[in-house]
């Protein structure tokens, strides 16, 4: 009888703890802080790696940094300039936006050729329209812009810096490359114009043979 | 007789130390004197007519004339499809969409901007997205085999590159001793391709696009001839674009389907630039390598990575003066691993 209490306590505690974050994954568009589950989960000022996520500072661009250069130790999801860090998945874009605050800490000057479209890639868009992902020619994934005019376009960045560079190991790696381009385009079947050139010689010839005895013939006293 | 010959001899004499003294003259001078010596002259120039240019009103009346044609066209397959697919079908309302959508533009050049474009040879890694988004956003016709960008991979040496032993169909990039350089059309300052066309068909606009009238093109193809970056393709066969993919957004001298026969090249996106957008090119790069903008802007840019970085071109010797810049940006993208890159 005690077991059976224990087992419904311990059932009722499991679903208590784990239904925001089911609700979360059902609706796939909240999220929740890092703290949720590792409510002990630090960072010290001397902590480099991670073995759960895989994250070593040892190596890569960001090779000699710690955790607490952009985690406000000793808490994990606050990063510096204030920024809240979530999981899982997909993030909406403007969440995604406030983590270049992060990034233009260090690196000001990249920062600035972002902000003037001169680093990292660049979209429009447009009063009342949308743009959708699709797959195009010979595989090409390609925003197509729906507009209502297409008149009064607005240029900005794309995408955030962590949507191209992994913060852990920010060398952007390379990415598959698409088919071979098309062979130039043929010139038509010259065959015709072959023939042109023979019947042209052939009369050419039949000319030659039909005048030369008439001169012949004029040049005889 | 005897006088005659002497003259006759004075003569050749006189024409010999002219092509002497020529020769001399040639070798000797600076090979810069030369070139400005050589500037090409075009015939607007010589007759002190203004260049040819469609006024607004004209370019305005095309595109609505345009529209309707292609409206024309496109509701014919749209029936098509739908009586393939069906009525209901998904294929059916997307190209009932795109084809409701159809819009052609005549945007006239703003005052006092000058475009230019900047490609990043560090960043490319040679993956063609640009290639192949340009043909998307261009409608051009997939039954042609025509791509206006074309990826070049050559090898690097140091600073420099060989273009002697560049190609096209590399099946793996990117690699550490190689290079990629899209190539498209220069839009350049002095395009010899506005001075051989006989039809005055294409020309240089205020803002620095060439543009051709695919209406006024007779398909001479002298002007490919005179292109010394291939840029420009021929439409050999009648060109068929798929309404499922149609971008309807549109510009009289850029995009609008293309008839048999007509010359075509890159217009730097002029149905999205002209109104304040960016090239499909630029927007698809993963890496970021382009860069686009106005040179008389010092805010924009490519005011910034010109000033930051300087640039070359291509064959500087053709005296075309391009617009379109290659630079070595400060970091370099990683080759890709054995097996090949990230999707």
């Amino acid at each position: 009888m005690v077991s059976w209490v224990r087992l419904t306590v311990l059932l009722l505690l499991a679903a208590a703890l784990y239904a925001p974050i089911l609700a979360a994954s059902s609706e796939g568009q909240e999220f929740y802080p890092c703290s949720q589950c590792h409510a002990a989960l630090t960072v010290t000022g001397q902590s480099r790696s991670n073995e759960f996520h895989g994250i070593d500072l040892a190596e890569g661009a960001h090779g000699g940094l710690y955790c607490s250069n952009c985690h406000q130790a000793p808490q994990v999801d606050v990063l510096v300039g204030g920024v809240n860090i979530s999981i899982p998945g997909l993030h909406p874009r403007d969440s995604l936006m406030d983590l270049n605050k992060v990034c233009s800490t260090c690196h000001a000057d990249i920062y600035r050729d972002y902000q003037l479209h001169a680093h990292g890639n660049q979209t429009y868009t447009c009063s009342g329209g949308t743009a959708e992902l699709v797959e195009g020619y010979k595989g090409v994934g390609y925003w197509f812009h729906i507009c209502p005019e297409y008149r009064d376009l607005s240029v900005e960045p794309a995408k955030a810096c962590v949507e191209c560079h992994n913060p852990h190991d920010p060398t952007m790696p390379a990415l598959s490359i698409l088919p071979e381009p098309s062979d130039r385009p043929s010139p038509p079947d010259e065959s015709s114009i072959a023939l042109g050139g023979v019947v042209a010689v052939l009369a050419g010839l039949g000319i030659i043979l039909w005048v030369a005895p008439i001169g012949k013939r004029g040049g005889e006293p | 007789m005897s006088g005659s010959r002497r003259v006759d001899e004075k003569r050749r004499n006189l024409l010999k130390a002219g092509v002497f003294a020529a020769g001399i003259s040639f070798i000797g001078v600076s090979r810069s004197t030369l070139m400005s010596m050589l500037k090409p002259v075009s015939l607007s120039e010589v007759l002190g007519v203004p260049p040819r240019r469609e006024t607004e009103e004209t370019l305005a009346r095309k595109a609505e004339w345009k529209e309707e044609r292609i409206k024309e066209w496109c509701s014919r397959k749209v029936e098509e499809i739908c009586r393939e697919y069906g009525e209901g079908s998904e294929e059916c309302a997307e190209a009932r969409r795109r084809c409701e959508a159809v819009k052609v533009k005549a945007t006239p050049a703003r005052q006092g901007v000058a475009f230019a474009m900047a490609l990043d040879v560090n960043k490319c890694i040679g993956c063609r997205r640009c290639a192949y988004a340009c043909v998307m956003e261009n409608n051009v016709a997939r039954n042609n085999g025509i791509e206006w960008i074309k990826v070049l991979e050559a090898p690097r040496e140091g600073e420099a590159i060989d273009f002697l032993h560049a190609k096209l169909d590399y099946t793996d990039a990117p690699k550490e001793d190689m290079v990629y350089v899209p190539v498209a059309c220069m839009h350049c300052e002095n395009p010899p391709c506005v001075m051989a066309c006989p039809v005055r068909a294409t020309w240089r606009e205020p803002d620095g696009i060439v543009v051709v009238d695919y209406e006024r093109c007779i398909g001479c193809r002298y002007c490919m001839t005179a292109c010394p970056y291939g840029a420009r393709h021929f439409n050999w066969g009648v060109p068929e674009p798929s309404v499922l993919e149609l971008n309807p957004n549109m510009h009289i001298l850029g995009n609008v389907p293309r008839q048999v026969h007509v010359v075509e090249k890159c217009t730097w996106c002029i149905h999205r630039t002209r109104d304040g957008g960016i090239p499909a090119c630029v927007e698809v790069c993963p890496v970021g390598a382009r860069v686009f903008g106005d040179l008389n802007d010092p805010e924009s840019p490519i005011r910034r990575v010109l000033e930051e970085y300087g640039a070359f071109v291509l064959k500087p010797e053709a005296g075309t003066r391009p617009r379109f810049f290659y630079f070595f940006g400060p970091a370099r993208t990683p080759a890709a691993k054995e097996g090949g890159g990230e999707k």
